[in-house]
Parts: C-alpha cells; structure tokens; sequence
C-alpha cells in the first residue's frame, strides 16, 4: 500500500471533521459488538429456557437488540467501513 | 434608609474631592479604568468559559495539591480571583465540587492573584505602559463589535488589558503631581498603631472598590511617587488581602450553604494570614529581603518588594492552613448548617452560574431531576406503591389492590408547580443573559423534558379517578386490568430508578427495550379488550374506560420516557451522538 504523503498526514491530523467521523465509527463499532454479546446471551438464556416467567419480555429484547444492531449495521457502511 | 444613602454621599464626597484637588480627580479616574478594565477582562473570560475551563476543573481538582495549583494557575491566567470564585461557588452550588476542593482552589487563587502586583511592580511602573494601552484598546473594540464570540471575547480580553493599562497610567501620573501639592508621607505612622491602623485603612479601601488589584495599584504607584511610607504600604497590602474576601462573601450571599462556608473560608484564611503577618511583620520584612535579594531586585525597589511580600503573606498562610482544610471543613459544616432541604425550593439553581453556560446547564439538568424526584413521590402515592416495592419485581406482580384517596391537585401545586417555574424562570434568564446558541438544544430539551413531567402528574390524576373505582369493583376482570395498569407504570417507573441510578450512554438503548415491553402490555394490543367484552366479563361502559385510562398510562409512560432521553443520559458525547443514532423509531419497534 502507498505511503500517506506529509502533506496528507497533516491533513488527516489537522482535519476536526475526518478526526469526528473516525471516533464516531470507533464507537459504533464498539457498541454493534457489545449489542450483538448481549443479544447472544439472552438467546442463549431463552434455549436453557431460563427464566420462563420472564420469556416473553427477553424475546422482545432480543428483537429490539436486533433491530438496533441492523439500524448500527447500516450506519456503519454509511460511515465507510 | 443607610443603604440608600450610601451611593448619593459617596458621589458627594467624590464631587468635593474632584473640585478641591485635579490630582484625585486623575487618581480616581485611574482607579474607574481600571475597574471597568478587570470587569471588562472577566467578560472575555466569560466567553471562553463555556466547557474548557469547567472541564479543566472537573479533573484537576481531585487532590488538595491539584485544587490549590489549579486555583494559582487559573488566576495567574485570569488576573482575576473574583471570577475563579465565582466559577467554585457555582460548582459547589452545582453540586459538582466537594468543600474541600473548593477551599483549596480558593487558597490557590489568594496566591495566584499576587502575580498581579508582580506585573504592576516589574512593568507597569518601569515601562510607560500607556503606550502599549491605545493600541489594545483600539483592536480591542474593534474585535467587541464582531459577531463571532471567539472574536468578541479576545476582543474584551484585550480592551480589558488596555483600560488596566491606562487605568495605572492615570494612577500614576496623578500620585506623581499629587506628590508636588501635598506630601502624604507627613501623616505615615510608626509601630504597632500605624501597622493596625493602615491595616484597617487598607481593608475598608478594598471592601468599598472590591478589588484587591485596584488596592495594590494604588499602594504601589503611591509607594512609587514615595507618597507612603515602605511599612504603612505592607500594612495597607495586610489589609487589601483581608478587604478582598468582601467580593466572596457578597457572591455567596445568593450561594448555597457550601458556597457561604467557602467565603468563610477564605474569609479565616485572610484574617489569619494577616495576623500572622501583624504578628510577625519583622521576620516578613527579613524574609522579603532575602527573597529579593535572590531574585535580583534592588534594595529601593520598593514596588517589587511589596510584591514579594504580598506572595509571601498568601504563601505562609496557604502553608499554615493547607493541613487544616479537612478540620476547617468539619468546623465550617458544624458552624453553618444545611437548612432543612425543602422539596419546592431549587437546590441547584443560583444566579452565579448563569453566566457560565456549562455549569448553568448543569445545575438546571440537576434540577429537573429533582422535579422528576417530586413527580416520581406523587406518582407512586397515586398508585400506593412503595419504593421497596419497586424494588422487587415479585412484590410488584402482587400489588394488594386497595388504594388511598389522594389529591393529586395540592400535591401538584405544592411540589411541582413553584419548583417548575423557577426552572422556566431560570431558563429565561439565562437566554436573556448569555449567547445560548451553542447549547440551545440542549436547553429547549430540558424544558421539554420539564413539560414531560407536568404531563405525567396530569395523566395520573386522570387515571386515579378509574383506578380508585375499579380496583375496588366487585367485577375480578375489570380489577385484574387496572391493577395491571397500575403494575405497567410501577414496572416503569423501576426501569427508570434504575437508568436513573446508572445515568450512562447505554440507558438511551435500554429505553427502547423499555418502550417495546410497554406497547406490549398494553391492554388493547391483542385483542384482549374485545375478548373481555364479547366473553361478557366487563360491561361497554367499563370497555371505554379501559381504553381511555389505558391511553393515559400509555402517555404518562411516554412522557417519561422522554423525559428520561434528556435527563438520565450525558450530554453532548460522540458515545451520545452514536447512540442515539441507534434509537428505534415508534414503526421498528418490536410489537
């Protein structure tokens, strides 16, 4: 791969805008990973059939874990990556 | 009656003083400048204040050394130790500073605010600043009138500079042709009395100008002109350190009770420091020629010297009080004692804040959680649910269904209605008194988030004329769904202790699942109201009751919800920013 040029490295290092987006994918991407732990455990919760009193409303979570991990998902390829 | 003759017989007395002698004239006009320079200084401070420097002193103020090095470095930057004070009062009111950091950033700031007589000493009297004034003053202005408040703000900073300047220019020109009329130094004391009587003099001087800079300038340019005598002009630098504390005790006035127990604060720190320094004045004046003598300022340099002496007072005392500052703050809290917290009156808001948008911000999102305390208290009487029930989720699913007659109206009026207009009233002040573009958002939300709660407490009147009836109805379906009703606000009014007990970015998704469980629940989703009536189990009468009353649970949950977007999350955060983009609209919620 090319070498970034000087000029380039003080553009990236100067730029507020690029330096924002980069964190802002950093910690989305993060977020989609601890999303999709916490998702896993409670199905994993639901197949040992732990909890039944409670079945209904860990079914709803895992759905609106989904449903953000997809709305993440989608954010991030926006982001570039 | 005093008060208001106050400010008349000192125009009075300034009047006579202008006509008898032109050299006053020159001196108070000197002293005006240079007012109207620090106040104008502050104001450039002001709007670079809003986030680095509250930040700055949220991390740097942990340990006692940090606190007090933060509190020197601050005014050496500033050269103003009215507004470090005002910026720690407003924290301590805030609630985001603990006594003792307050205390040692207030000692720091005594020392840091000597620097001042440093510059006056070494520049203001050597070089001929004036020259430098006009410039600043003209690029000053200039930058006063731009839109931008970056520029506005050097520009203030930069004026601000220019009348200090000018200001010590006028001081000095007037105590030098003053000094041609009338020789001061014939009414100069020796001994015992004269140190307490220009103590004294010195002290009265500072309280009335509020400004132990202006004080010092005075001291120094008349101890330049050879007006004062060197001992009288220590004694007068005594007093202008006790006078300056008059500033902190007039700021605190409208502070909290942490914000008064500062001023005490720093008003013992003041007196003890002077009365070692009256005490033992000679070692002082030994120990101001040895540190002179090192640092290279000349025996006659009478200025610098004061300057040194002035750092030292402040020095020795930081040294003698530095490892009392956890007793004094036991003695402090004993001597001035919290009043009995009401739940109408603000905690957090004061005035002193205001002009500091993060701080102020701060202490008002404070303030809506505590309205949201208030509502939360009226709610789980309404529905005769205790906070250990809350607490567990078993106890909850067996709620006894009697519940109490409550008037929700004086209830209303009494713990929510004073303490929501003093937050409306709050923010518009604050809109009428800062730039609020940067955070406007952020303002409006809260004030939404206010509305929210006024919302919710209205809705649950509205559901406790239903609740009463029903959950004592001899008809077991009919109580079953409204004691779930009830059992849906309670379950959410637990998720949001919860969230409000961990107030993190992560509570922003955790709403979601929050608000799936409740569109969920809900009475009408299903079918289940349909089943109820064709099933004969309650009446049509009873059916549209249930609708209406499940619609107000459904609202009081949704302003709650939103209400717990604004307040139970950070503010402004990359983390926020992501997280937020997340959020489920209402279509991709799971039903």
């Amino acid at each position: 791969m090319k070498k970034p040029s000087l000029l380039e490295k003080l553009h990236r290092f100067f730029n507020w805008k690029l330096k924002r987006q980069e964190a802002r994918r950093k910690q989305l991407k993060l977020l989609l990973k601890k999303l999709k732990k916490e998702e896993s455990e409670l199905k994993a919760k639901l197949a040992r059939k732990e909890e039944v009193s409670r079945k209904e409303h860990m079914e709803r979570q895992v759905k609106v874990l989904h449903q953000q991990r997809k709305k993440g998902i989608a954010l991030l390829r926006e982001l570039g990556r | 009656m005093l008060k208001r003759l106050f400010l008349p017989s000192i125009f009075l007395i300034l009047s006579w003083g202008f006509w008898i002698s032109p050299d006053f004239k020159e001196i108070a006009a000197g002293v005006a400048i240079f007012l109207f320079g620090m106040v104008s200084l502050e104001e450039g401070f002001k709007a670079f204040s809003g986030g680095t420097l509250e930040k700055v002193l949220q991390v740097s103020t942990n340990r006692l050394w940090k606190s007090l090095s933060f509190g020197v470095v601050t005014t050496t930057l500033m050269q103003s130790s009215a507004l470090v004070s005002v910026i720690t009062i407003s924290f301590l009111s805030a609630g985001m500073l603990g006594l003792e950091q307050g205390i040692g950033i207030i000692f720091g700031a005594s020392l840091g605010t000597t620097t001042g007589a440093w510059l006056i000493a070494g520049l203001g009297l050597k070089v001929n600043i004036a020259a430098y004034a006009m410039p600043m003053l003209v690029f000053g202005v200039i930058l006063v009138f731009q839109s931008s408040r970056a520029q506005k703000g050097i520009g203030y900073v930069l004026g601000g500079v220019g009348f200090l300047f000018l200001g010590i220019h006028y001081m000095k020109e007037g105590f030098e042709s003053f000094k041609a009329a009338i020789d001061l130094t014939q009414f100069a004391m020796t001994g015992l009395a004269g140190l307490l009587l220009y103590t004294l003099i010195g002290t009265a001087v500072t309280a009335v100008i509020q400004s132990s800079h202006a004080t010092l300038v005075l001291i120094i340019t008349a101890l330049a002109a050879g007006q004062i005598s060197y001992e009288n002009a220590l004694a007068l630098a005594i007093g202008a350190n006790i006078g300056h504390t008059v500033t902190a005790i007039l700021g605190a006035l409208n502070a909290n009770t942490d914000g008064k127990r500062l001023a005490a604060a720093l008003l013992i720190f003041s007196v003890v420091a002077g009365l070692i320094a009256i005490v033992f004045i000679q070692p002082f004046i030994w120990a101001v020629d040895v540190v002179s003598h090192a640092c290279g300022i000349a025996d006659d340099n009478l200025a610098m010297k004061l300057a040194v002496f002035h750092s030292l007072l402040n020095l020795v005392g930081i040294m003698v009080m530095a490892p009392f500052i956890g007793r004094l703050v036991v003695l402090l809290r004993q001597w001035l004692k919290e009043p009995q917290q009401s739940v109408v009156t603000p905690r957090y808001l004061n005035d002193a804040v205001i002009s500091f948008p993060d701080s102020a911000l701060k202490a008002l999102r404070q303030e809506v959680r505590h309205l949201y305390a208030n509502s939360f208290d009226i709610i789980i009487t309404v529905l005769n649910v205790t906070p250990e029930q809350l607490r567990d989720p078993e106890r909850l699913s067996s709620l006894p269904s009697d519940l109490a007659v409550v008037d929700v109206d004086a209830l209303y009026n009494q713990r929510i209605k004073s303490l929501y207009s003093e937050i409306i009233a709050f923010i518009a002040r604050l809109q009428g008194s800062t730039d609020t573009r940067a955070f406007g958002e952020d303002l409006y939300a809260l004030r939404d988030a206010c509305r929210d709660i006024v919302e919710a407490v209205k809705d649950i009147k509205h559901l406790q004329k239903n609740l009463l009836r029903y959950l004592a109805s001899p008809n077991a379906s009919i109580q079953k769904e409204y004691n779930d009703i009830r059992r849906r606000v309670a379950l959410l009014l637990k998720d949001l202790s919860t969230l409000a007990d961990n107030p993190d970015s992560e509570a922003l998704l955790a709403l979601d699942g929050v608000r799936a469980d409740l569109f969920a629940d809900d009475a009408l989703a299903g079918g289940a109201l349909d089943s109820l009536i064709r099933g004969g189990h309650i009446t049509p009468e009873m059916a549209t009751s249930l609708m209406n009353d499940s619609s107000y649970a459904h609202d009081v949950a949704r302003h709650l919800i939103n209400m717990a977007r604004v307040i139970f999350t950070p503010a402004e955060s990359v983390m926020r920013e992501v997280r937020e983009s997340l959020v489920l609209d209402e279509q991709n919620l799971p039903q």
